[in-house]
């Protein structure tokens, strides 16, 4: 029986231009799809809905971590220091609404504790971001 | 004079150095971006002066566990959700306030708020302090 003999490569490059293909369309679908946000100065574990309007995390971001360290837009803060940003922020964008991401396992009373003396700082309403969890 | 003129070659690109610096770029994508999906709550930061006229806001508590109680006594949620739905139709509670109680963690306090939503009660807020 005559079998052909498999032809000889051309090369390297030739076997290496799906592969290429391939890469493209990941980098292309993480660039498009991903969004990219600034990362917090702790893990923060934010709590679960499933009837919340929708949100990003973006602008001015006070994390609030489940012992209740701060931090602001990334930077590690104490209360003081973020009263004052965030007063110096809301003067400079006064129609712009002040996000808050905290932990899941934060008491209650402590945020709600914060959003008060947020209050003495001139922010009226604050935007409590939160995980979308689908059914269940 | 003889002048050479050089033999013009095909622009060889090499694909190393781009593959290199595909991938470095792709490894940065998949590491930099999120696909989270974000959710928002608007809440206030204090109460703001309460009309007189205007009925009081009825007072849900909840507890540890999750548990709802409304005007002392502990109620399902559906049983809840339909019961303030009622009273906000009829103008007897002007909003509804969510308090939990000491020690109630974020989670469960979002989570109850979350499920009276779902379950269509409106003017909704989370409030400070309640002992169960």
């Amino acid at each position: 029986m005559y079998l052909p003999q498999p032809r000889q490569r051309q090369g390297i490059e030739e076997n290496i231009l799906p592969m290429i293909n391939v890469v493209f369309l990941l980098l292309i679908f993480f660039m498009i799809a991903g969004a990219m946000y600034k990362q917090d100065a702790f893990a923060v574990d934010p709590p679960a809905t499933r009837h919340a309007a929708e949100g990003e995390p973006v602008a001015m971001v006070v994390a609030v971590a489940a012992d209740g360290r701060l931090s602001l837009d990334g930077d590690l803060v104490d209360e003081p220091a973020l009263l004052a940003r965030v007063r110096e922020w809301h003067r400079a964008h006064p129609d712009e609404i002040l996000r808050i991401k905290a932990d899941g396992r934060l008491p209650a009373d402590d945020l709600m504790a914060l959003l008060e003396r947020l209050r003495g700082t001139g922010v009226p309403e604050v935007r409590l971001l939160t995980l979308h969890e689908p059914g269940r | 004079m003889h002048i050479d003129i050089p033999a013009r070659r095909r622009a060889v690109i090499g694909l190393t150095p781009l593959i290199d610096v595909v991938f470095i770029l792709l490894v940065f994508f998949m590491l930099a971006s999120s696909f989270l999906d974000w959710r928002a709550i608007d809440l206030a930061t204090g109460t703001g002066d309460a009309d007189p006229d205007s009925p009081p806001p009825a007072v849900v508590r909840v507890d540890a566990a999750g548990g709802l109680h409304y005007e002392g006594r502990a109620l399902a949620p559906e049983t809840l959700a339909e019961r303030l739905r009622a009273r906000l139709a009829a103008g007897d509670v002007s909003s509804v306030v969510v308090r939990p109680g000491a020690g109630v963690d974020l989670a469960t306090a979002i989570d109850a708020l979350d499920t009276l939503t779902g379950a269509g009660v409106e003017a909704l807020a989370l409030g400070r302090g309640g002992d169960g």
